[in-house]
C-alpha cells in the first residue's frame, strides 16, 4: 500500500481522452452534418496536386483549394455507381446499346447486343473505369445519359455537395463538369456505405461475365489496394483536363482516412505520405509492423 | 486541469491507503462475522469523469457497524461521532504530509445502509475536494471467523500487489517501480532485470516488434531508470531489420534514419505502381518523411512522443489499490 505511481502520466492521459472525446464530438457532428470542415486546415503538402484534402473521420486535417470546382474524370463514376446501387436490381440483365458501344476512354469492352448484368457492369466501372460500361448503366438506370446526369445532379445538392456539378456520367472532360475535393470526399464516403460499391472497390481484381462473349479479369486502376495496409478504395481519374485524380480510403483500427486529389503531381507516392501521415497522428493506431 | 487532475489522484490513493487500513479495525471480533457487500463510487474535483465504481465483500464484526468506520491511520482521528437514529455522522482529521478534515454519514436501514464521506485538504501542496459515496448490503453469515476473513482478505490483497508489481515488469510500468513511496519499491531489481532481458532480447526485430505491438508506452525512461540505452538497443535492431530485409519493422516508425537512408537507394524515383510489393512498407515511410511539410511532420512527432497507453502507471495504481477497497 502506500504507492503513489506519478501522476503526470494520469494527466496526459486524461487530457488524451478528453481529446478523445473532443474528436468524438467532431465525428458526432460531421454524422449530422457531412461536410468536413476545411476552413484552417492547413496546406501540408503544398504542390501536390491543384487540390486535395485529408480526412480523418469526419475532420479535415490537410487540404489545399479544397472548395474548387475541377474537373474530376473518373471520380464521377462514384456518384454513377451510388444511383445505379440506389437503384437496384443488380441482376438484371443489360442490353448495350451502340453508344455505350462506343464510349471512348478506358473500356472493358463491350459489344453492341450483348447482355451483361448491372452488377457486372459496375465492377467494370469502378475498377476498369469503363466507360462503355458507365454509358450502358446510365441508359439502363434512367432511360438515357441525359436524365441520368440529371439525376446525379439532384443527389448531389442531396448529399450538400455545393460545388460539384455534372455534364456527362462517366467525366469525361467537358465544359461545367467540375467537383471539389472536398464534395468528392462526401461522395466517396456516401459511396462506400452502399456495401455493394464498397464490396468492388475493394477488390484487386474481378471476372466480368459479358453475355456470350468470354469473361474478362480485370484489375483494378486504384493501386493503393493491395499495397497500403487497410485500402478499401476507391477511385481513379485522368484526363487530359483534370489530370491525375484519386480518391483513396483507408480504414485501421476503426480510424478511417480519405484522400482526395485532383490534378496530382505523382498521386501513388503524395497519396501514400498523407494516408500515412493521418494515421501516425491518431492515437488510435497502432504502429505498423514493428 | 492537470493540477487538479494530479491532486485528485493523490486524494484517490489517500483515501483508498485509509479506508485499507479500517478493514482490521472492524475485524476485531472473533467471531464469525456478517458478510457485506460495499458498493463506492469517488467523486473529486477536477476529474473530467467519475471513477468507476467499485465492489467488494468484507467480514465486519456482528456489532461493527456501529463502530465509525474511518480510517485508522497513524495521523487520522476521529474528532466527532454522534448517532441519531439510523443515521451516524462523524468527523475526522488527518495530520501530516496529507492533512485533510472530513466528515461523514452512514443511515442504516436494516440490512442495508447508505454514505457518504467528503473530504478537504492539501497533499504535496495541492489542495484537494472529493467526496465518497457508497452503500452497503448484507450477505449473510461469514463462513469463517472474522479474523480469518481478515487474513484471507489480506492475503488476496498481497496476491493482487504481486501481480500488479509482476505485470509492471513485464509492461515496463517504471512508476509503479521507481516513483517515491511506489506500490512495487520493493522489486527494483527484479524490475531491471527484466529490463535487462529485454534489453537483449529486443535487439532482434521481431521480438522488439512483438513489444511494439502490445501497444505499450514507451520504454525509454524504464531502460534509463535501470542503467540501460534504449535508444541504442532499437538502433541495433534496425540494423539487424535492415540487414535481414524486415521493411515491415524498418518502416513502422522506429528506424527512421534508416529509413531515409536505404530510401535514398530504393525508393526515390521509384513509381508506386511497378515497385516489389515488398519494398512498399519501406518506400511508404520514406514518402512519408519526405514529402511534405514541417506541419504535417509535427503531427508525426506528435505521435511518435510517449503515449499513456489504457494500463498507464496511475490506471494500474489506482486499480490495484481500489481492488483493496473495503467499502
Amino acid at each position: 500500500m502506500g504507492g503513489r505511481p506519478r501522476d503526470r502520466g494520469a494527466a496526459r492521459r486524461v487530457a488524451i481522452g478528453i481529446a478523445r472525446v473532443a474528436v468524438g464530438a467532431c465525428v458526432a457532428v460531421a454524422l449530422v452534418n457531412p461536410r468536413p470542415a476545411i476552413a484552417g486546415a492547413p496546406d501540408a503538402f503544398p504542390g501536390a496536386a491543384r487540390a486535395y484534402v485529408v480526412v480523418r473521420d469526419g475532420v479535415t486535417l490537410w487540404s489545399a483549394q479544397a472548395d474548387d470546382p475541377l474537373p474530376p474524370a473518373s471520380l464521377t463514376k462514384l456518384m454513377t455507381a451510388l444511383l445505379v446501387a440506389e437503384a437496384g436490381r443488380l441482376d438484371e440483365p443489360v442490353t448495350i446499346g451502340p453508344r455505350a458501344a462506343a464510349a471512348r476512354g478506358a473500356r472493358l469492352p463491350l459489344r453492341a447486343g450483348v447482355r451483361v448484368s448491372r452488377g457486372d457492369l459496375m465492377t467494370a466501372m469502378l475498377l476498369r473505369s469503363a466507360n462503355d460500361a458507365c454509358v450502358a448503366l446510365a441508359e439502363a438506370v434512367a432511360g438515357g445519359e441525359a436524365s441520368f446526369v440529371a439525376a446525379m445532379n439532384r443527389r448531389a445538392a442531396a448529399l450538400g455537395l455545393s460545388h460539384t456539378r455534372f455534364r456527362n456520367a462517366c467525366g469525361l472532360d467537358a465544359t461545367g463538369h467540375a467537383a471539389s475535393a472536398a464534395d468528392l470526399a462526401i461522395l466517396a464516403d456516401a459511396a462506400l456505405a452502399v456495401p455493394a460499391i464498397a464490396a468492388r472497390v475493394r477488390e484487386e481484381s474481378a471476372v466480368v461475365r459479358r453475355g456470350e462473349d468470354p469473361p474478362v479479369r480485370i484489375a483494378t486502376t486504384n493501386a493503393l489496394i493491395g499495397r497500403v495496409q487497410g485500402a478499401i478504395g476507391a477511385k481513379t481519374g485522368f484526363t487530359n483536363r483534370a489530370g491525375h485524380c484519386l480518391v483513396g480510403v483507408v480504414e485501421r483500427d476503426g480510424v478511417r482516412v480519405t484522400v482526395v486529389l485532383l490534378g496530382a503531381r505523382d498521386r501513388w507516392w503524395d497519396a501514400v505520405a498523407m494516408i500515412e501521415r493521418a494515421f501516425d497522428a491518431s492515437p488510435g493506431v497502432r504502429p505498423r509492423g514493428g | 486541469m492537470k493540477p487538479s487532475f494530479r491532486r485528485a489522484v493523490r486524494c484517490a490513493l489517500l483515501l483508498c491507503n485509509a479506508a485499507f487500513v479500517t478493514v482490521p479495525a472492524w475485524a476485531q471480533a472473533q467471531d464469525k462475522g456478517e458478510q457485506w457487500e460495499i458498493t463506492t463510487r469517488m467523486e473529486m474535483a477536477g476529474m473530467p469523469a467519475a471513477l468507476p465504481a467499485t465492489t467488494t465483500r468484507i467480514c465486519v464484526g456482528k456489532n461493527a457497524k456501529d463502530e465509525v468506520p474511518v480510517p485508522k491511520q497513524d495521523n487520522c482521528r476521529t474528532t466527532e461521532s454522534r448517532r441519531t437514529g439510523n443515521t451516524m455522522r462523524y468527523r475526522m482529521e488527518c495530520t501530516g504530509k496529507d492533512a485533510m478534515v472530513g466528515e461523514g454519514e452512514i443511515t442504516y436501514a436494516g440490512d442495508t445502509y447508505t454514505g457518504r464521506m467528503h473530504m478537504t485538504g492539501k497533499s504535496g501542496g495541492d489542495t484537494f475536494d472529493m467526496t465518497q459515496n457508497f452503500t452497503g448490503r448484507k450477505l449473510g453469515e461469514c463462513t469463517g471467523t472474522v479474523q480469518q476473513q481478515a487474513k484471507a482478505a489480506q492475503a488476496q490483497a498481497a496476491t493482487q500487489v504481486a501481480e500488479s508489481c509482476a505485470q509492471a515488469a513485464d509492461r515496463l510500468t517504471w512508476q509503479l517501480v521507481f516513483e517515491p513511496g511506489a506500490l512495487c519499491a520493493g522489486q527494483q531489481a527484479q524490475f531491471c532485470e527484466r529490463v535487462s532481458r529485454y534489453a537483449q532480447e529486443w535487439r532482434e526485430p521481431k521480438a522488439y516488434a512483438a513489444y511494439r505491438q502490445q501497444g505499450v508506452g514507451d520504454p525509454t525512461e524504464a531502460f534509463a531508470r535501470c542503467g540501460q540505452d534504449f535508444a541504442g538497443v532499437a538502433k541495433v535492431a534496425c540494423a539487424r531489420g535492415v540487414e535481414t530485409r524486415d521493411w515491415a519493422f524498418v518502416s513502422s516508425g522506429t528506424c527512421d534514419a534508416d529509413v531515409r537512408v536505404v530510401g535514398d537507394a530504393n525508393c526515390k524515383g521509384r513509381a508506386f505502381t511497378g515497385m516489389d510489393r515488398n519494398l512498399v512498407p519501406l518506400c511508404s515511410r520514406y514518402a512519408t518523411l519526405t514529402r511534405g511539410t514541417a506541419t504535417a511532420a509535427s503531427e508525426d512527432a506528435a505521435r511518435r512522443a510517449p503515449t499513456p497507453t489504457a494500463q498507464d502507471a496511475v490506471t494500474q495504481g489506482i486499480g490495484a489499490v481500489r481492488k483493496l477497497l473495503p467499502f
